[in-house]
């Protein structure tokens, strides 16, 4: 029975407990201290040495846009909107724009590239956010544990492997850090260390696990945020809440990693989000890199097969035309 | 731009420091929501040692190949050629291992690379073409060796050994088999990642890493024969012949250069258009790489034989210098486009319900006992903790 974590977005209040626990269960270094200044996110994203990243996003003016389109963070909300909503009543930006259209008479038609912002302070009243026409999304971003993983059907050493939780592992005692993981994961969780010259991720805390303890990350969350269990079970679960959340009006929240089409799969470390994937910089619809090797080496090998096939009528036709 | 001045500008232009009016012009495609900009996966880390192998290696295969079919079906003159695509493999394959565990981070460790036999993993199949390409190009050398009297005098017990034990014939089969291997595992490498520039396409790149490396192969062989080669027919008809090989394999090069960018959407392939590896790319791989040796083939035609010879010459150094550029100019175009995060929501990109149920959808199908109404506890994370 595989074990994963579930990651209720809805739930976490961005105190970074979980990074910490992490770093101090793993013993994993500090990382540098740049200010981002972006956000309240100076971790910027996962790594070698950093296995839990909560991500901040910040959406105010939710519903702006650039020549007529919904932009950056703001663009999700519009987007899972007007997709939630499509049947019943579509968020209706274009009308919202045009109250605007007296201040900004060349919106749209003005000199090309030109950018145009239009704030939309009402639009919250329709998408139904979750504090008013500003929000805060957090989200603590960790490895997926994927069903079909990039990294391990990339690993040539075989240190990367499935343990017996049915997580993703990597072995550091075989990782000769060739990095090839790094450039196979469609999530951009793996990376080298180059401190010691090896892969890490998220380990799933496979010693707890062996000890029958929670993962540090799990177990150091004050909200539940973060729930770690029997995958199967955290599934029922998460699609209860994703019921219980669309009850209450957050229309928007849904499972990423559950019931997936993609060549991914379903992932051990599953999330609910409220907001389209890319917001939290995930990807829309990953595939898995090795889905390319099958049809990559027939390609190869038919050219090989064509070009060798010229190559020795070349040397046929050359040796017969001289005798 | 200090942190500071970024605080006063609107949240929007922060957020989107890509959406001046120079790169909107530049594609046409809607923006989409980023996080701050930032990569969605991580860049490649391999440093010079790669591009540098798929460049060798590439040549180190191609001549093998051209050298193989040469020796059986190319008379005397392909004996010689096949001569020069031995001692040129064993060469450049003692430098490849070099250079790839040169690139590990952990390199005292390269041995674990043959643990295991992985065919999902085109670097674990690649290092064992690799081992085995090695291997061959060593023991055909050695041969070669004998027979030629160098270092290894022809009739002393280990020359006449090395001629009995060692079978020319399934080697140099082998040889030329590994060589096709070898010069086209490495596109299908890169084929099979996440970074946007190299899998979007990627079914095409391997065919282009093979072509590269007959056409480099084959440049190599033809400044070794315009060097080192006999002034006879028999050596020039087969150097002539490598030349053939050469313009068909840069032919099948230009064709799929231009498939690739046919197939390739704009924003993914943006470090190959434009921009410095995009110049380097398009000037040095495709230009001085492909089409200038193919047109220095045309104007040897309407010249003199010495002329010919010097722009033969010319032409293989050209095709070789040019795999060189193209190499490195892919590789290296990938980091760009891995650290563009549009880019990658191009590759990934899904209408809604494609990768997973609409969020509508999940919660028509939730279930609605209370039994799975999410407890609010602090002892259910300790719920598994051993008692």
């Amino acid at each position: 029975m595989a074990k994963g974590f579930f990651t209720d977005t809805t739930l976490c209040i961005g105190c970074k407990a979980c990074e910490v626990a992490c770093k101090q269960w793993n013993q994993l270094p500090a990382d540098d201290y740049e200010f981002t200044g972006m956000s309240y996110d100076n971790t910027k994203a996962l790594g070698a040495t950093t296995w839990r990243h909560v991500a901040f996003i910040e959406q105010f003016d939710r519903g702006a846009q650039v020549n007529g389109h919904p932009v950056g963070a703001h663009a999700g909300a519009a987007a899972i909107s007007e997709r939630v909503r499509g049947d019943g009543q579509p968020l209706d930006l274009m009308s919202l724009r045009s109250n605007d259209a007296a201040h900004h008479p060349g919106d749209g038609a003005g000199p090309a590239g030109a950018m145009t912002l239009t704030r939309a302070r009402t639009v919250d009243a329709q998408t139904g956010g979750l504090l008013g026409d500003h929000r805060w999304l957090m989200m603590s971003d960790v490895c997926k544990h994927c069903e079909r993983a990039g990294c391990l059907e990339a690993c040539p050493t075989g240190a990367i492997i499935r343990n017996e939780f049915g997580d993703v592992y990597v072995q550091p005692d075989i990782c000769n850090g060739c990095s090839y993981c790094v450039v196979a994961c469609p999530f951009g969780v793996i990376d080298v260390n180059p401190q010691d010259g090896r892969a890490w991720k998220c380990t799933l805390c496979y010693d707890r696990q062996r000890d029958g303890l929670t993962p540090a990350c799990a177990q150091a969350c004050p909200t539940q945020s973060i729930q770690f269990g029997e995958v199967a079970e955290l599934r029922d679960r998460a699609r209860a809440r994703v019921g219980q959340l669309h009850e209450r009006g957050i229309d928007d929240a849904y499972l990423y990693g559950v019931d997936e089409q993609t060549s991914v799969g379903d992932m051990n470390a599953f999330f609910l989000l409220v907001d389209q994937p890319a917001v939290y910089n995930l990807p829309e619809r990953p595939s898995v890199p090795q889905a390319q090797v099958i049809p990559s080496y027939v390609a190869t090998a038919l050219t090989a097969v064509a070009l060798g096939l010229a190559t020795v009528a070349a040397f046929a036709l050359r040796l017969r035309s001289r005798a | 731009m200090s942190i500071m001045e970024q605080y006063d500008r609107p949240p929007s232009e922060v957020l989107l420091p890509n959406l001046r009016p120079a790169t909107q012009a530049y594609d046409q495609m809607e923006p989409q929501p980023t996080y701050y900009d930032r990569p969605m996966i991580k860049p490649p880390t391999w440093r010079w040692y790669i591009p540098g192998y798929f460049w060798l290696g590439g040549v180190a295969g191609g001549a093998a190949t051209i050298g193989a079919v040469a020796r059986y079906l190319g008379g005397r003159g392909g004996r010689e050629t096949a001569r020069h695509a031995r001692y040129l493999s064993l060469g450049l394959g003692l430098a490849c291992p070099a250079l790839l565990i040169a690139d590990l981070h952990r390199p005292e460790r390269f041995h674990h690379m043959l643990r295991v036999f992985k065919v999902s993993s085109p670097l674990s199949v690649g290092t064992w073409i690799l081992t085995g390409f090695g291997a061959v190009s060593g023991a055909l050398a050695v041969r070669q060796a004998a027979e030629d009297g160098l270092i290894i005098r022809r009739e002393s017990t280990t020359g006449r050994l090395a001629r009995t034990l060692i079978p020319e014939a399934p080697l140099t089969m082998a040889h030329g088999l590994l060589g096709l291997g070898l010069g086209g595992y490495t596109g299908v490498l890169l084929a099979a990642t996440a970074v946007p520039l190299w899998a979007a396409g990627g079914v095409l790149l391997g065919p282009l890493f093979e072509s590269t490396s007959l056409a480099s192969g084959a440049g190599a062989l033809g400044l070794l024969g315009l060097a080192f080669g006999k002034r006879d027919e028999a050596s020039e008809r087969a150097r002539q012949t490598v030349e053939v090989v050469e313009a068909a394999s840069t032919i099948s090069q230009v064709a799929l250069v231009l498939a690739r960018d046919a197939a390739v959407t704009s924003r993914i392939n943006r470090p190959l258009r434009s921009g410095r590896w995009g110049a380097l790319y398009r000037a040095g791989a495709v230009g001085g790489g492909m089409v200038a040796p193919l047109a220095l083939r045309l104007v040897s035609r309407l010249v003199g034989p010495r002329a010919a010879r010097t722009l033969s010459g010319v032409g293989a150094g050209l095709s070789l210098l040019g795999a060189l550029v193209e190499r490195f100019a892919l590789v290296e175009a990938g980091k760009v486009s891995a650290r563009d995060p549009q880019a990658y929501q191009e590759l990934t990109a899904g209408a809604p319900g494609d990768a997973r149920p609409t969020p509508r959808q999940q919660a028509l199908n939730a279930p609605k006992s209370p039994a799975h109404q999410p407890r609010i506890a602090a002892s259910d994370t300790r719920a598994t903790t051993a008692q």
